[in-house]
């Protein structure tokens, strides 16, 4: 048996297989610090950065880390909803803030979160589904402890809103 | 009626694009067509509306909250609220409120107070004009009637056609309902052309009406229903009999005499004479008789004994006060009684007129069941309404009216309970004699 | 430092994660350097004590959000221990054992006795794992490529590592900077042969279905796919259960012998005579480099080298060892644990069995506890036992191979060449830090 040069190189990868025991991310380019990652859940505006939220669907790792800053700065989080069987979300808590979709009989579903006296502030949502997919929606100022937003489809950053909040799957944090 | 509210602001117009009535959303918001999260001014919007609210005191509104849209971001201020209030008042009345295509376009700026008038600030009035003068002149093009309606004197630049604007100085909501009501009676029987009354005017005094038809009104007044030209520049001159507080004056009247009332600069057109007098049956023509008899009173089947039928009680806003302060028990009214005859009640001028009822004589012997008339409903404080309809001797069933009620509204007092019976008395407003 | 010439070129997965970290947290070039040399561990003295320092900072800010730490505005901590905690923290995300491991020890570092150590134990863990996944592949370009350069040079004609290799391919390659400890280059010539084997065999691929060519032991799927128990880690777990064990069952300086028998288990059917001398010279090439790290003055290489023991007597040993193991196995099957590997061993009960057994039995522990407490305890020895049984099998069997004339040559001409290569790499006594 002859040992070629690229014979060499399969040999190495080889060795890096067998040594690759961190997981199927582990050899996954990692070009996004924790710092930048953590600084993104915790930011202050919605606005989303394409690579990241790249980043949060293709590295659980970093959508654990992501995932875990988001839970510890969230004012209130809910994993993902209670009734799993509901087709259609029309009620659900997160912590003790409830949250409410429903039609009128004109225009676009309206999504109302209700916070509690006494209860903080909340201004933003973040929606997240298990596999990275998600969105965060700035819910404006509350007026007698309702916030209320039209789900108007004319938006484009409201499209995938009411279909996260739809499914059951999707943990909701509220900022 | 199309009818396009406008809300100028320093930045330019912003016109209320619609209003939706929502049944299970807990608040009412301001948005603009652009963005789905609420105006700054949502929070004001939503106190302003709901029950409770300034608006409730004088609007009936289905206990519902509402989406307003607008053209344009409004960041601060209340200025909104006057013209709002308005479009809140229009939807109630059925008109349509737009952005394209209006029949009429209503520009009105004010911060109101609790008794819905204006509080007196500087409203930047005429950078708020001359940045709407553009998409003005635009409806204005398309054919459009233009009623502006600010809180103080302004003049418009000198290019604004005239023809189809008019401008009336207004200190609250209640008199510029009182002025968007006159503009529909004008425009409605000749149709969209003549959407706005081509008015030219001046104004007298700061704190009174300022509305002078020109030779069109004339024609209208002429035919179909003569609606009258109200200037209630003195209110303590005594109302006619048939109610009347105001009149129409063509171009060519002679300026009155206004008792040492200020003048002030003539806008938009010639000054025209303002006076207060009853509308001399003569002059718009001879077929206004056979018109107001097509249209006015029901004959009575059996007669009632006039003297047992109550009379009716009108209670006006005395000269300086509005409906609101005589509403609220701070200025008492100026009533009138009117007593039916043949012909019903006759007919009643709407200005300024905050409540209207009925008072059983004294002297009966029996107590009357009253049915006031149904197409009164939509006018009148619900609470009114639904109070006790039983009339003892000598006892009063008042109104109070919510918004101004339309001129061509008529209807019939009914009482029950009488010897004779059931007993019907018509009711106008605003018909010529 | 092995191949750090070569460091900025070949680690590009390293280059980028520095570059990341340092952008972000706003670095000078001294801090990227400074931050590099932590993570790869190019300290002199402790390679880890950038990581207590750390853990000490991280404590001292007094925080009880670790994530606000590492954002560069807001941090509390020194830009440069921002930025290293930032690494370790972007470096764990890779594993989340790792993650949940640094996340909760920053969590519950208060409550333990010495936080600091609590702290540095899992930064450490997390540094380390990266090192083994991203430094490796330095180590091993060079390894490789010198193994390469190596058969080139000597045996161009049959260049796949084969036993006898290491020893010459060590004496002929070894340097005071590259592969200069012998247990080195076995091992890395080992890797060497394992990954040409798999990249053999993915040339040639074999059908699943076929048993004949997976060579599948015949006991369960389990088992192939468990941890290899004849690997090194696995092994020194082994010898840590036993030397641990509430009831002794092997003597401390057993277990001691046990753990370098452990290093080599995977190479010893395949390369004897290396292992071999890797069991002779390792140990004492240790205290070599030991000696010379602690800058003794009087050391004697040639002296040093007397204490290589004798082939014949490491033979010896592992067959000793095999029996003690037996005799753990018998002690516990007496005990009254039934297993039918404990049944062979009863076969060949001999009287020093016995004797020895009846010694334990009265070592400290042993009758300290009532017989079912015991049968408790040894019933958890019979697993690790019988890996290192097997083990111990593996090289006895190796041994056995042996004709006694080979053995004998063999140790003359690695002693020779052993003595000879020891004194040109540690020429003078006094030649400062070795690797």
């Amino acid at each position: 048996m002859t040992v070629r040069s690229d014979l060499q190189q399969s040999a190495f990868a080889a060795l890096q297989e067998m040594r690759g025991e961190g997981g199927v991310d582990s050899t996954a380019p990692r070009s996004i610090s924790a710092s930048r990652i953590v600084a993104y859940a915790r930011r202050e505006n919605t606005v989303s950065d394409l690579t990241i939220e790249r980043a949060l669907k293709e590295q659980p790792g970093l959508r654990r880390l992501y995932l875990s800053a988001l839970s510890r700065s969230a004012i209130a989080s809910s994993p993902l909803a209670a009734a799993a069987s509901e087709a259609k979300l029309t009620e659900r808590f997160v912590g003790e803030y409830q949250i409410e979709i429903f039609e009128e009989e004109e225009g676009p579903p309206w999504l109302v979160v209700r916070i509690p006296e006494d209860a903080v502030e909340v201004s933003t949502m973040e929606l997240r589904r298990p596999d990275g997919t998600g969105q965060r929606l700035n819910l404006g100022q509350p007026v007698d402890g309702v916030l209320q937003l039209p789900l108007d489809p004319d938006f484009e950053e409201l499209v995938d809103v009411l279909e996260l909040l739809n499914d059951p799957m999707t943990a909701i944090h509220l900022i | 009626m199309r009818v396009c509210v406008i809300i100028p602001t320093t930045d330019g117009p912003a016109a209320i694009m619609r209003l939706v009535r929502l049944h299970k959303a807990p608040l009412s918001v301001m948005r603009t067509q652009d963005d789905y999260r609420a105006l700054p001014p949502s929070p004001r919007y939503h106190e302003f509306t709901q029950p409770g609210g300034p608006l409730r005191k004088f609007l009936t509104l289905p206990d519902d909250r509402f989406e307003l849209r607008v053209a344009a971001r409004i960041e601060s201020g209340r200025s909104w609220e006057l013209p709002v209030a308005l479009a809140h008042w229009l939807e109630a009345e059925g008109h349509e409120l737009v952005s394209e295509d209006p029949d009429l376009v209503v520009w009105a700026t004010g911060a109101l107070d609790n008794d819905l008038k204006i509080i007196p600030q500087n409203y930047h009035l005429e950078q708020k004009l001359s940045g709407s003068m553009e998409s003005l002149a635009e409806y204005q093009e398309q054919g459009s009637g233009i009623l502006l309606l600010p809180p103080e004197l302004i003049e418009p630049p000198s290019h604004f056609d005239s023809d189809s604007v008019s401008l009336q100085v207004v200190q609250g909501l209640t008199q510029a309902i009182g002025v968007i009501a006159e503009a529909f009676v004008v425009v409605e029987p000749d149709g969209r052309i003549d959407a706005a009354p081509k008015v030219h005017g001046k104004s007298v005094k700061r704190t009174n009406w300022l509305w002078v038809s020109l030779t069109a009104v004339a024609l209208v007044l002429g035919g179909a229903l003569a609606v009258p030209r109200l200037i209630n520049l003195s209110p303590a001159q005594p109302a006619d009999e048939s109610g009347f507080g105001a009149l129409p004056i063509t171009e060519n009247d002679p300026a009155p005499d206004n008792g040492g009332a200020e003048q002030e600069t003539a806008i938009l057109s010639t000054p025209a004479p303002l006076l207060e007098e009853d509308i001399d049956d003569g002059e718009p023509g001879a077929e206004t008789l056979d018109q107001r008899e097509a249209v006015s009173l029901v004959a009575l089947e059996s007669p009632p004994l006039r003297s047992t039928v109550p009379r009716l009680v009108l209670d006006y806003a005395p000269e300086g006060a509005s409906c609101p302060d005589v509403l609220f028990g701070t200025t008492a009214p100026r009533t009138e009684y009117r007593t039916a005859t043949d012909d019903g009640y006759g007919r009643v001028s709407p200005l300024e007129l905050c409540a209207v009822g009925v008072q059983h004589s004294a002297d009966a012997d029996h107590t009357l069941e009253l049915l006031p008339p149904d197409e009164l409903e939509r006018h009148v404080l619900s609470a009114d309404w639904q109070g006790g309809r039983a009339l003892e001797p000598g006892g009063v069933a008042m109104f109070r009216l919510r918004a101004a009620v339309p001129v061509d509204f008529a209807g019939h007092w009914t009482f029950e309970g009488s010897s004779n019976g059931s007993m019907d008395v018509s009711f106008e407003l605003f018909s010529a004699q | 430092m092995e191949g750090m010439p070569q460091f900025e070129q070949s680690q590009e997965r390293l280059v980028g994660d520095l570059v990341v970290i340092a952008e972000a947290h706003r670095l000078s070039a001294g801090e990227r350097d400074k931050l590099r040399r932590s993570i790869v561990g190019a300290i002199s003295g402790n390679r880890d004590r950038p990581v207590f320092l750390l853990a000490r900072a991280v404590l001292e800010a007094k925080s009880d959000d670790l994530f606000n730490l590492i954002l560069p505005d807001e941090t509390p901590l020194q830009r440069s221990d921002a930025a290293f905690l930032d690494f370790l923290l972007t470096a764990a995300t890779a594993d989340k054992d790792d993650f949940d491991r640094i996340v909760n020890a920053f969590d519950t570092a208060s409550l333990t006795r010495d936080p600091v150590r609590h702290l540095c134990s899992s930064f450490a863990s997390v540094l380390h794992a990266y090192r083994r996944e991203v430094l490796p592949e330095t180590r091993h370009h060079n390894v490789f490529s010198a193994i390469r350069r190596y058969y080139a040079q000597y045996r161009p004609e049959d260049p796949h590592p084969r036993n006898g290799d290491a020893v010459d391919f060590w004496s002929s390659i070894a340097t005071r900077d590259l592969l200069t400890r012998y247990t080195t280059a076995l091992n890395g010539l080992s890797d060497y042969a394992e990954a040409a084997r798999l990249a053999e065999s993915w040339r040639h691929p074999v059908a699943l279905d076929d048993e004949r060519t997976l060579d599948l032991p015949s006991e369960s799927a389990d088992d192939a796919l468990s941890d290899d128990p004849m690997s090194s880690p696995t092994l020194k777990a082994d010898i840590n259960i036993i030397s641990e064990c509430a009831i002794k069952l092997l003597l401390a300086n057993e277990c001691k012998t046990l753990t370098p028998i452990a290093e080599h288990a995977d190479v010893v059917a395949r390369w004897p005579y290396d292992t071999l001398a890797a069991l002779a010279v390792g140990p004492v090439q240790n205290s070599i480099t030991e000696a010379l790290r602690r800058q003794e003055r009087t050391l004697d290489i040639d002296q040093q080298m007397q204490k290589v023991p004798k082939y014949e007597q490491i033979i010896q040993q592992h067959r000793q060892l095999a029996e003690r193991i037996d005799d753990c196995l018998y002690l516990i099957h007496l005990s009254g644990c039934a297993h039918n590997e404990m049944a062979a061993a009863r076969s060949n009960v001999t009287i020093d069995r016995l004797k020895r057994i009846d010694a334990m039995t009265r070592r400290k522990g042993y009758a300290g506890f009532d017989a079912g407490t015991r049968m408790n305890i040894l019933k958890q020895k019979i697993e690790p036992l019988l890996h290192l049984k097997a083990m111990l099998a593996r090289y006895v069997k190796a041994w056995d191979g042996f004709e006694n004339e080979r053995l004998m040559s063999l140790e003359v001409e690695h002693s020779l060449l052993f003595t000879e290569k020891m004194g040109t790499l540690y020429p003078s006594c006094d030649a400062g830090v070795a690797p």
